[in-house]
């Protein structure tokens, strides 16, 4: 495998793969923390509207703003590396002989979607 | 309308017809007091007269009437006999105890053992069981980042994946400086480790929130029955209990010693925190089982007030206040909850939930990922 080759491969490994795959991941542990928070701050407003559901609630944000954070990091990154590939397969002539021979890399990576925030972020 | 409240509402109509009973008795010993009491003019005496108290817990009993003496002038001519006297008499306790009874049966008592009740009855308790493992299954995996295996290391690192270290052979030239993807991607498990904290303390404070009111719930429902069994009780004694004064049980009725039931109190603020502490979702999860068939918390006991109570109303006001005690209970665990510290050795801060919330809102930016710019 030539060094170009192995740029190729190494850039659109970490944008299609390795970078969407914790995006996922993280994307879904964050929309657990909404699908967890809400129902625990709802059943609390029912219990006298306890001022301990703020303190879940406000613990719950942190959370989820930091690990949403991380998601749009990978995404982003993922997205980066795929255009700064793209654009070099465009003028070098052997990146672009193997991006035709590695057509499952055509198109925007795949990106995890930003995940649902909880009630008190929307 | 949740399970509980199916429950409860049968009771608390329950309650109220047995206190309209009791009111109609009262009522009955009024009328029965006030024939007893009235002052005899000449020709009139007080006669024993055989009555009937109606209800579920109906009862029968002799009583002095207002009654024409033969030696009254008109005692052969009156055409109302002192049989129809004593009719007249039954007619109207009768009316009295329907009376009293149906303002009681027929008021918004019920709705405002409903209302008095509110706080402990609506939440759902077995709603949070998912959530709360939900966020136990949250914090394993923040646990599991921090695991060298995870590779959230420095491309240089022997450790890393292959492909982050090939990608850093061959970062390509054209982009701005890739450091910035290496610091937050060697980053990611330290600020891991700083959410997995949050995220135990949110965990096991979730179990211990949905624990109390599920316990709450328990004692709630308990203390109904109660309350019912108490007014049961104090119909029976009417049917049975009269001391040899001839006086009616419209008094203190029986020796209460020992009669408590249980309410959680203050001290189950602790026994929650230790069944539930922030390490118990790292080491291995959160077993949560909610509803009224499980009673976790050793309880303190509170004497219940209406079981010192014999009298309609006092069966009233004492449950009332009962009713009243229990929500305010609650709301003292869920702030024993918020403030004190769960003190399960060094791992965690060794604060309440509530400054450990607001401490990890004013660290917001230390604990931010870093931004990456490529």
């Amino acid at each position: 495998m030539t060094v170009i080759e192995m740029k190729m491969s190494a850039i659109y490994r970490a944008a299609h793969d390795e970078l969407p795959a914790r995006a996922t991941s993280f994307s879904t542990r964050a929309g657990d923390i909404s699908g967890a928070i809400d129902p625990i701050v709802n059943e609390l407003a029912l219990a006298g509207n306890h001022p301990i559901a703020g303190d879940l609630a406000d613990l719950s944000t942190e959370l989820f703003v930091h690990l949403r954070s991380m998601v749009r990091t990978f995404n982003d990154s993922a997205t980066a590396l795929d255009a700064i590939a793209d654009d070099f397969s465009r003028v070098d002539a052997e990146a672009g002989a193997w991006f035709t021979r590695h057509q499952q890399y055509l198109g925007d990576p795949e990106t995890a979607p930003d995940p649902t925030p909880p009630e008190s972020v929307r | 309308m949740s399970s509980l409240l199916d429950q409860l509402d049968p009771l608390f109509a329950e309650i109220v017809d047995g206190i309209g009973e009791l009111d109609g008795n009262e009522g009955c010993v009024e009328v029965f007091d006030g024939e007893q009491n009235r002052r005899l003019e000449d020709g009139w005496c007080h006669e024993p007269g055989y009555f009937k108290v109606p209800g579920s817990h109906a009862w029968e009993t002799q009583a002095l009437y207002v009654a024409m003496h033969p030696t009254h002038p008109g005692f052969w001519d009156d055409p109302v006999s002192n049989a129809d006297r004593e009719r007249l008499v039954q007619e109207l306790l009768t009316s009295v105890w329907n009376q009293r009874h149906d303002s009681w049966v027929n008021s918004a008592v019920p709705i405002v053992y409903r209302s008095a009740s509110r706080d402990v009855w609506e939440p759902d308790p077995s709603a949070m069981e998912a959530p709360v493992q939900a966020l136990s299954d949250l914090t394993r995996w923040l646990a599991e980042q921090l695991e060298p295996g995870a590779g959230w290391t420095s491309p240089e690192d022997g450790g890393a994946p292959k492909w982050l270290a090939d990608l850093r052979q061959h970062w390509p030239a054209t982009s701005q400086s890739s450091e910035s993807f290496y610091d937050f991607w060697n980053d990611v498990n330290d600020k891991c480790g700083l959410y997995l904290h949050a995220a135990a303390r949110l965990a096991s404070s979730s179990a211990q929130v949905a624990a109390a009111l599920s316990d709450y719930q328990t004692n709630l429902l308990k203390a109904t029955q109660k309350c019912r069994d108490r007014v049961k009780e104090a119909l029976e004694q009417w049917q049975s209990w009269k001391d040899s004064s001839g006086a009616w049980p419209t008094g203190a009725m029986t020796d209460n010693s020992g009669a408590k039931d249980i309410l959680g109190h203050v001290s189950t603020v602790t026994g929650l925190i230790a069944l539930f502490p922030p390490a118990a979702p790292v080491s291995g999860g959160i077993s949560l089982v909610t509803g009224l068939t499980t009673y976790i918390v050793p309880a303190e006991t509170i004497e219940m007030e209406v079981l010192s109570a014999a009298t309609a109303s006092d069966i009233h006001s004492g449950f009332l206040a009962d009713l009243k005690r229990i929500a305010e209970e609650l709301s003292k665990t869920l702030d024993g909850l918020r403030t004190e510290p769960p003190a399960d050795g060094g791992t965690f801060a060794h604060q309440g939930l509530r400054s450990y919330a607001n401490d990890v809102v004013a660290n917001q930016r230390d604990w931010a990922p870093p931004t990456v710019h490529i």
